[in-house]
């Protein structure tokens, strides 16, 4: 059976762990986006910044945004490829204290024991459901780098309203729905490529 | 017709392109829709659907990943360096008015040159034969770009050894270019004929027709088989991995013939502009000028 939960940010540790592997979430309050060159630049200067970390979700993603009586509105988001992220996030939840993180495709075991350590999830957002996801953003709250790191790298700092579905794929127990997934298709690429020789 | 009005026209049919979906891919994705009966996967699938319903009365972008662009073009009367500069500029102006996502970054310098045209970039290939001016626009993002793949096998190879080189890139891409995908595969006798045929079978056939050739339809089926048996599945979580595979192939050389997978994630965005005279038409869409 599958749990349906909705969170408000700061979202605390027990809330966490209340999430499972399967479970949809949809998030209200503060997320940013951070990826690729972004992630080092908020390692290095998160004391700097005017807000904290604490609590909030990092989203793996770069947006479309328009400007509209110079203000910057979000045309389309939605998840990028979070594999990419891999070699970093272990450490960024360490020091951030984020409760989760959202993107798309997975991530690899140094995130799974992440997320079990230090209390925290990893979940996908419908990839390409950018139109959709667009109008769950309420407002952009800030934007840092956006001069160094160009639109997509840029750290935008979104509040958002029923943020979702985020399907949650590794929990705070170490389930990861994707490990399941690799060794699934593993199998089941045997099997297909034996029924060839039959 | 003027080459400013091409222009217009030609902007019109980026963003058509950009923040619509051809009416075989909706449907496509609407019939999974219907069969699917588990939750998450009819959750997900409803999200896409109405993602892009949001995207076609909205006006917005279906991906924030709007991707490269690629123009098939059939010149009609046309001279190739006109259309060329009508091609860059209009998507130039695209970039500003729809609004795409600056997507287009200087190599060396790693700049971002922020309206989507640079060194090659958008990629125009001048197709052969038409009496008319025909312009096919192709918007490819980085996710399913990730996972494209090339074997080099023995001129020899059989069905076998190409199904395998197929279905074990479809299962390393697992659930990275957001499945359900359409999947292409090139066979040729050169990397980069593979390569551009499995491109060409993805995004130039529409989903559901098979290809001419009785053996390469057969294996077009036997592929889609197999690749759902696999049971990826929607976005990693089981269920239809793949909603088509076409097959395209160049006569191989006589010692290799060279594979080429390239997959579209569930957003294939396509358009065909037709223009005769001053008649303009868009082809297998759901929305029209």
């Amino acid at each position: 059976m599958t749990g349906e939960h909705k969170l408000e940010t700061p979202i605390g540790k027990e809330e966490v762990t209340r999430l499972k592997a399967g479970d949809i979430l949809y998030i209200s309050g503060e997320v940013f986006t951070s990826r690729d060159r972004t992630q080092k630049l908020i390692l290095e200067n998160r004391n700097r910044l005017p807000f904290s970390l604490h609590g909030l979700i990092e989203f793996h993603a770069g947006p479309i945004v328009r400007k509209k009586d110079s203000k910057w509105e979000i045309v389309s988001i939605g998840p990028t490829t979070s594999f990419r992220m891999e070699n970093n996030e272990y450490g960024f939840i360490r020091e951030t204290g984020i409760a989760g993180v959202i993107g798309k495709g997975g991530m690899g075991n140094r995130t799974v024991e992440a997320c079990r350590e230090f209390k925290a999830f990893y979940g996908v957002l419908p990839g390409g459901a950018a139109a959709l996801i667009a109008k769950s953003v309420k407002r952009i709250i800030g934007v840092y780098w956006l001069e160094e790191l160009g639109v997509p790298e840029a750290m935008w700092h979104l509040e958002v309203n029923e943020l979702g579905p985020i399907t949650i794929v590794i929990d705070a127990f170490g389930n990861d729905l994707y490990e399941d997934l690799r060794r699934r298709v593993g199998e089941n690429l045997s099997r297909v490529l034996k029924s060839m020789e039959e | 017709m003027h080459p400013a009005k091409l222009k217009e026209y030609v902007v019109e049919a980026i963003r058509l392109c950009e923040t619509s979906l051809p009416l075989d891919v909706k449907n496509s994705l609407k019939e999974a829709y219907e069969r699917e009966e588990r939750e998450i996967r009819k959750k997900i699938l409803g999200a896409l659907l109405k993602n892009v319903e949001t995207a076609e009365k909205e006006g917005r972008p279906i991906c924030q990943d709007t991707g490269t662009l690629t123009f098939y073009v059939k010149r009609g009367g046309w001279r190739e360096n006109e259309l060329q500069r009508i091609i860059v500029e209009a998507v130039v102006e695209a970039s500003g008015k729809i609004p795409l996502r600056p997507n287009t970054i200087d190599f060396p310098s790693r700049r971002n040159l922020e309206d989507n045209t640079g060194r090659f970039v958008p990629w125009i290939v001048w197709e052969q034969g038409g009496e008319d001016l025909e312009i096919t626009v192709v918007a490819k993002g980085g996710g399913s770009e990730a996972v494209s793949s090339l074997k080099v096998l023995p001129a020899t190879a059989g069905r076998k050894e190409i199904f395998q080189t197929v279905l074990e890139s479809v299962a390393e891409a697992g659930a990275k270019p957001c499945p359900p995908i359409i999947l292409g595969v090139g066979i040729g006798p050169s990397s980069e004929m593979a390569l551009e045929l499995a491109k060409r079978a993805v995004y130039l056939r529409p989903i559901g027709e098979r290809h001419m050739n009785g053996i390469i339809a057969r294996m077009e089926e036997d592929l889609l088989r197999m690749v759902n048996e696999l049971d990826i599945g929607i976005h990693g979580f089981g269920g239809i991995s793949a909603l088509d595979v076409h097959i395209e192939y160049a006569s191989i050389h006589p010692s290799s013939m060279v594979v080429g997978v390239v997959a579209s994630c569930w957003a294939l965005r396509r358009i065909v502009l037709k223009v005769s005279g001053e008649t303009v038409e868009i082809k297998n869409h759901s929305s029209q000028f």
